[in-house]
């Protein structure tokens, strides 16, 4: 498809607004930024077919045909296996330089494996765990991203690495700890670093960029044991982390949408102390003991993260810089809060709503000051869920709650008025 | 991303690694099927649907459950954890489990693991009882035959005088479930004569 500026330009060279040299320019130009879209659409779709045509094979299988003997179920759940690893060798070996073929060739091996376990299981009716299951298929299908090459295959594993940790550590009634995970985890760095390097804008490093952060969320809660309050202090340094990441050059100049790092840590931390600024939490904390710090794992994680954050503001520089974003240090600032809040709850619930107020003043200047209407009105958000959770809590008067709304409402509509003048007035 | 010798070496291993999984899994229990010993054990069918693997019935057993004579060790018996429980045949050619261990049993014994999933006894004297989870708890059917399972099951549980047993197969500690048997007749053959 043209761009709207390459169906113009023979009227515009007509009225003789363009030359014809800077019309031929423009066109060759958009010809070359426009060359990689159809071998980015073949991979789309060559991953897609593979995985439709893989999910439609284990469909069909899975019917258990009653008529058909147990060893030749077993040679047919077989068949899917065999044919997938076919296809992922002759794409190794002869179509080595195509990617839609390996991408689509190590996604229809990934769904064979989970399917030939599978569909052995339910010809030997063996009932097994979900767990278990999940960690085999993910444990073997592994070398596919590596040696295929294949992206796709890595966003599949890590989705299935994630939903392990998840089904053994939260939904598995025996709560099991999910230690191989972060193993899993690990063999997978590599793979990504090197997506990193390779393909710094591409698409699948985006995907990665958010699957990665997404993953590491789900599962540093399975690490909770029996004090689960300081997995609060655990949460926030791993989301200043990300924050921290997310302002990275090589992730700061691409678009929010594909700066997974950024937007999970800035709205997972908010979401964090807006639910801190609830009464409830320090009243538990106030009323029961805090967990004995020698035998809570959890503060020993939290501690170990806190540093890890500490290094990165540090080898970032970001204590000398000028643009240091004081959402970077909420980690830090809330350590005395949240010990504090066991001797003086109403303080550190105070300071809470505190903190939330000043984090979105800060992020409506930053949205002001970088002109980013979507920055600003993230800022405004902040602040109208700050007040939303207000009211359910407080003892105010209707009539003072809802000067609040009507202020923040008006606060809405004059901050964006006032930036879309100044862009106008810049025209 | 590897040279081409590293390549086929990654590669024929992880050929073999997703062979060896499947494959062994049918070795295993075809070993169980044509060598171990048959049990019949007592149970009722219900119909849930698993995404992963079309459809089955879910059993439950009679004889799912075992009482002490000694004090029992709740720290050591506790819900969720797997223990060996030794399996034989009652008076009437029922399956019965006989004995429950932490240390797995003489190779000779029938037994396999299972899951406890209740643990009941007396605070004053701690003698009670063990309820367990079997492995073989699914028996999966042709999607369209599992509703009539089903339907075929519900009716027979009004009738007092019909018999359903799950067929065992247990061989070294592993157990494999080969057919559920309604009134001396298969599952599969009842609900194709219904």
């Amino acid at each position: 498809m043209k761009p709207q500026i390459v169906k113009e330009l023979e009227a515009l060279q007509k009225a003789g607004v363009l030359s014809a040299e800077a019309a031929e320019d423009i066109r060759s130009y958009y010809q070359k930024k426009g060359s990689g879209a159809p071998a980015r659409m073949l991979i789309v779709f060559s991953i897609l077919g593979a995985a439709l045509v893989g999910l439609g094979v284990i469909l069909i299988i899975a019917h258990n045909w009653d008529d058909l003997s147990r060893p030749i179920k077993s040679l047919l759940a077989l068949v899917p296996l065999l044919m997938a690893q076919g296809l992922c060798a002759y794409a190794l070996w002869r179509k080595r330089e195509s990617r839609a073929w390996r991408e689509a060739a190590g996604v229809l091996l990934f769904f064979a494996v989970g399917a030939s376990i599978s569909l052995i299981s339910q010809i030997y009716n063996i009932p097994g765990s979900l767990d278990t299951f999940l960690l085999t298929w993910m444990a073997l299908c592994l070398p596919v991203l590596y040696i295929m090459d294949s992206s796709m295959s890595s966003l599949l594993y890590l989705i299935g690495i994630t939903t392990y940790a998840a089904e053994a550590g939260y939904w598995n009634w025996r709560g099991d700890d999910p230690y191989l995970y972060w193993l899993l985890l690990a063999l997978v760095v590599p793979y990504y670093i090197r997506l990193i390097k390779n393909q710094p804008g591409g698409n699948f490093t985006s995907f990665h960029n958010w699957f990665i952060p997404g993953s590491l969320l789900m599962a540093l809660g399975t690490l909770t044991q029996d004090a689960p309050e300081y997995m609060f202090m655990a949460y926030l340094a791993l989301l200043g982390i990300f924050y921290l990441i997310g302002n990275r050059d090589f992730l700061k100049n691409s678009k929010i949408r594909n700066n997974g790092y950024l937007v999970q840590g800035s709205l997972g931390t908010m979401g964090i102390l807006l639910a801190l600024s609830f009464n409830w939490f320090w009243k538990d904390m106030a009323t029961g003991d805090l967990s004995d710090w020698s035998t809570a794992p959890e503060l020993w994680l939290s501690i170990i993260l806190i540093l890890a954050g500490l290094v990165l503001l540090v080898r970032y520089q970001r204590f000398t810089s000028k643009d240091l974003v004081p959402q970077e240090l909420l980690f830090i600032i809330f350590v005395p809060i949240f010990f504090m809040g066991s001797h003086w709850p109403v303080l550190s619930q105070v300071l809470i709503n505190a903190c939330v107020f000043l984090m979105g003043l800060f992020v409506i200047r930053k949205g002001a000051r970088q002109d980013h209407l979507g920055v600003l009105n993230y800022g405004l958000l902040i602040i109208t869920a700050l007040v939303i959770c207000r009211f359910f809590d407080t003892n105010m008067s209707f009539v003072l709650r809802g000067m609040l709304f009507v202020a923040v409402g008006v606060g809405f509509f004059l901050a964006n008025y006032f930036l879309i003048k100044s862009r106008k007035a810049h025209v | 991303m590897f040279d081409r010798k590293i390549t086929l070496l990654i590669f024929a291993a992880m050929v073999l690694a997703q062979w060896y999984v499947p494959g062994s899994m049918i070795l295993q229990r075809e070993a169980t099927i044509d060598k171990g010993q048959a049990f019949k054990f007592k149970c009722q069918p219900i119909d849930p649907i698993d995404p992963f693997r079309g459809k089955y019935i879910t059993l439950g057993f009679d004889a799912d459950n075992y009482s002490f004579n000694s004090t029992i060790d709740d720290q050591l018996w506790s819900y969720g954890h797997l223990a060996y429980v030794t399996i034989k045949n009652d008076e009437s050619d029922f399956a019965r489990i006989t004995g429950v261990s932490n240390t797995k049993p003489d190779a000779g014994a029938a037994f396999f693991q299972a899951t406890i999933r209740g643990v009941s006894y007396i605070e004053t004297d701690k003698k009670g009882s063990l309820t367990f989870e079997f492995p073989f708890n699914r028996f999966y059917m042709e999607e369209s035959k599992a509703p009539l399972a089903e339907q075929l099951y519900g009716e027979q549980l009004s009738d007092s005088t019909s018999l359903v047993y799950g067929l065992v197969s247990i061989y070294k500690g592993n157990a494999v479930l080969t057919d559920v048997i309604i009134n001396g007749q298969s599952i599969k053959e009842a609900v194709e004569n219904m």
